[in-house]
């Protein structure tokens, strides 16, 4: 605490990071008649970290809204929840998401969030997904323009390093803008900051030099550092500090930020090979949205953290465009020229699927149950032999959505420490907290409806501690 | 070999439209965040690649109302550096050039808009005023009697060589636009889908949808402000070209001639119109410069000399109206018919077409919507 150089006025609430989570949490502790500090890392137009990204939230509702088909129920919404967690849930926490959700709905409209109309065919989430209009972004730009209304002080590329505690009660914190170093006091804080994926140091400390090799689909801002002082402080853990949400998509994406557009969604069609040219898993093994999440951690525990998802001209089509362009060629040995890997070996794994193929109806949207015999790893699903030129490859790393390590916390959103009592003036909310509720797996949407359910719990709850 | 990559160092400026507009869209076919903005999100998943023609009728589906680039996560400054308004106003301008008949005239004018403007109006000025001299009066000297200034065959002569010109190159022009667009596959027309385009281009429905809050100083997010003035100029436009025609029907067929009284039909509705104009252009002028992101969005001269020409049209032909009694009379009659009938001969080169672009785009957007089902929306 020596660093700081100045003091500033003291604020009733400090909201540390503007995505989805501080935005909720400031409004509401603002319309509560808080003032409120709100502090960015990021610069003005990358603001709001991963919800930047993002395009709906998952809610539970009776009958159809506007924005919604059908009705979906607290005991689906739980259930579809637990099945990806395995049980890695706190219920009492899921309950509370689960419940507030289609009050969160109708406050994000309230506050001016825009959602289309149910669409169809969005990978059948019109049940039980709303989807904002534009995104995630246009989101963001609506909650910031209500917050700046309200009077909540939203300061910019203002980074925060460290808080001080007394008593487990949070006093002050210190945090740098443009490497100019300040303190500043308030009565309670909220940490939605997000994880740590962006972070090269502590991603390098659990994978090691792989780490080098995965790409950050989302902000570059989400250091951790906040969770990290939170650690220091004894905080009590929720979520595996050794996982994170991994992707497998294409390699030529950029480094940070490369969002929605590099997915890909091929691999199921055609079969995926490592730099050896040697394949490592099942493509087949389910539908592709059950099955994304895995790839990257597969893609990751190959050399080099690369892989190439290679397919026929028979299947062009049956996937979505993806940004990047294909690799393609008219034989093998070329196409493994262009992907720079072995030609004999590639010529040889593809010969040895093809042999492994049988005959048999394949159809492109059920699992089919096409498979490969006496071949390691099988293909279960869509497994078509690879013979109708030209050739396509996509190059596949790892893509790191979010890292699980996050602090737990109550039905009121404070953070616990590890005596098992609560911080009684630091609340938590969002991906920072998220791992209480999706502490593996992933469910298309709840990130959002975490951050924006718990957002306004801390909102009103630091406002209540004043 | 990779698009992407290739252009994010490049100034985009310096890149042939097309190019641009493909890659941008290419990136939005990725995303899809937008699909519920306007039709040019939905019109993209009806394909996989974008050629030419494709990127021309997405480019004139755009009405510009920037929602699209408020809410893009890959705008500048991201590497992607995405701005489909500016990239799809790039494309349009080139088209305007493109498909005019003849194109040289298009491209013409595209270089110099508003010198061309200019020398015309001046030119057909001076031109009624040496006519006239060549002319025997015949009709009385009254004061406020426009045919003692300009006799009304020569008036008459003008405005229908010029309105017969700019018809002609107009359709010519928009044949070819529609032949181009519509060449790959002609979707089946229904009297349905021409109803919709035609009410969703006069209310200008995907202009407004997402700007109903907001204030013209506001340089940034969205605002009512720009549909209100082009509202205003385009029924004022029309207001004053009813107004002519009354005016016609009255001298040919009533066998009344001008001046007409204040509270005659011609006049009031030219009154009416003259004043929606001089508002609506204003309104334009005003938000040109008053927002940043207007400005940048590579019609510039284009939309400077439409708005500009249309407002001096309305100030001319209103301080016609209240001076015709007195001896500025006749230098204001000169230089407002000889914008106005100016501004006739270049219609076919101006920003004016592109409310045919527009409308033809959106009839070909609704017939291919009752025909098409595009890929399903993606997730994260």
């Amino acid at each position: 605490m020596t660093l700081t150089k100045s003091v500033q006025q003291k604020a009733d609430i400090i909201v540390v990071g503007a995505g989805h989570a501080g935005l909720c949490a400031a409004i509401t502790a603002a319309e509560s008649g808080a003032a409120v500090l709100l502090l960015e890392v990021s610069p003005k137009a990358m603001r709001g970290g991963n919800s930047r990204h993002t395009r709906n939230l998952r809610v539970a509702h009776q009958a159809p809204t506007a924005t919604l088909d059908g009705a979906y129920s607290e005991a689906e919404y739980l259930q579809d929840l637990l099945t990806v967690t395995s049980g890695n849930t706190n219920q009492a926490l899921a309950s509370i998401m689960i419940t507030e959700s289609e009050a969160l709905l109708t406050w994000l409209g309230a506050h001016g969030v825009t959602f289309q109309k149910a669409i169809s065919g969005s990978l059948n989430l019109e049940k039980t997904n709303a989807f904002f209009l534009g995104g995630g972004k246009a989101l963001l730009n609506s909650l910031y323009h209500r917050a700046e209304a309200l009077g909540v002080d939203i300061r910019y590329e203002t980074e925060v390093l460290q808080l001080k505690l007394c008593d487990d009660r949070f006093k002050a914190l210190s945090c740098d803008h443009r490497g100019q170093r300040t303190y500043i006091p308030a009565d309670a804080v909220i940490l939605t900051s997000g994880g740590f994926q962006a972070n090269e140091d502590w991603m390098r400390s659990i994978w090691g030099k792989a780490a080098d090799n995965f790409l950050i689909r989302g902000t570059p801002y989400n250091k951790g550092l906040p969770l990290k002082d939170m650690i220091r402080h004894k905080a009590r853990l929720t979520g595996d500090a050794k996982q994170c949400h991994a992707v497998a998509i294409d390699a030529r994406a950029p480094k940070y930020d490369g969002g929605i557009v590099s997915r890909l969604d091929c691999v199921s069609y055609g079969i995926v090979v490592n730099n050896k040219a040697l394949r490592f898993y099942d493509e087949g093994e389910d539908y592709w949205p059950k099955r994304y999440a895995i790839w990257g951690r597969l893609v990751a525990q190959q050399p080099e953290q690369i892989a190439f998802a290679i397919l026929d001209s028979k299947t062009v089509g049956l996937y979505m465009p993806s940004v990047y362009p294909p690799i393609v060629a008219n034989d093998i040995k070329t196409l493994a020229g262009l992907l720079d890997i072995d030609p004999f070996a590639l010529q040889a794994t593809i010969n040895h699927f093809n042999h492994s193929t049988c005959s048999g109806e394949f159809q492109a949207k059920t699992l089919d149950g096409l498979a490969t015999q006496n071949i390691e790893p099988r293909k279960s699903n869509w497994a078509l032999p690879l013979d109708t030129p030209p050739y396509i490859a996509f190059p596949l790393k790892p893509g790191i959505t979010f890292t699980y390590l996050g602090l737990e916390v109550n039905s009121t959103a404070n953070a616990i420490g590890q005596s098992g009592k609560p911080f009684p003036n630091i609340f938590a909310a969002g991906e920072i907290m998220a791992g209480n509720i999706l502490g593996q797996g992933y469910c298309a949407g709840t990130g959002m409806t975490i951050g924006g359910v718990f957002g306004r719990i801390a909102g009103r709850e630091a406002a209540a501690c004043l | 070999m990779n698009k992407i990559e290739n252009l994010l160092n490049i100034d985009v400026s310096s890149v042939d439209p097309s190019v641009e507009a493909d890659r941008t869209l290419t990136v939005c076919n990725a995303c899809r965040y937008c699909e519920g903005y306007c039709p040019v999100f939905k019109a993209i998943t009806y394909r996989r690649v974008f050629d030419n023609p494709d990127l021309d009728y997405l480019a004139n589906l755009c009405h510009q109302c920037g929602a699209c680039y408020q809410a893009c996560q890959y705008a500048p400054p991201h590497e992607f550096g995405i701005d489909v308004p500016k990239a799809l106003s790039l494309l349009r301008a080139e088209n305007y050039a493109r498909y005019a008949w003849p194109q040289r005239a298009g491209k013409l004018f595209q270089n110099n808009p508003t010198w061309l403007s200019l020398i015309t109006g001046l030119c057909l000025a001076l031109l009624m005023y040496l006519s006239n001299a060549s002319v025997s009066i015949d009709e009385t000297t009254d004061s406020g009697n426009f045919y003692s200034i300009i006799s009304h065959s020569v008036m008459v002569a003008f405005a229908g060589l010029t309105f017969a010109c700019a018809s002609i190159a107009l359709v010519l022009g928009m044949r070819r636009y529609w032949q181009a667009i519509t060449d790959k596959a002609t979707p089946s027309f229904s009297l349905a889908a021409l109803n919709k385009a035609v009410r969703a281009g006069l209310n200008l429905t995907h202009l407004s949808k997402h700007n109903q809050v907001g204030c013209p100083g506001d340089s940034e997010g969205p605002s009512p402000w720009k549909r209100y003035s082009h509202q205003l100029t385009l029924w004022g436009f029309l207001l004053c070209f009813v107004s002519t025609c009354t005016a016609t029907a009255y001298h040919y067929l009533l066998g009344i001639t001008a001046p007409y009284p204040y509270q005659s039909i011609p006049v009031l509705i030219g009154t009416l119109g003259g004043l929606m104009l001089l508002s609506g252009t204003s309104g334009f002028i005003y938000l040109k410069f008053n927002q940043r992101r207007a400005m940048q969005m590579g019609q510039l001269q284009l939309d400077l000399t439409l708005t500009t020409s249309l407002w001096l049209i309305a100030l001319s032909g209103l301080l016609l109206l209240v001076l015709r009694e007195t001896n500025a009379m006749p230098a204001l009659l000169l230089v407002h018919l000889g914008f106005v009938f100016g501004f006739f001969i270049t219609m076919p080169y101006s920003k004016m077409v592109h409310g045919l672009f527009r409308m033809l785009s959106l009839i070909l957007f609704y017939a291919e919507t009752e025909d098409a089902v595009g890929d399903p929306a993606g997730s994260e």
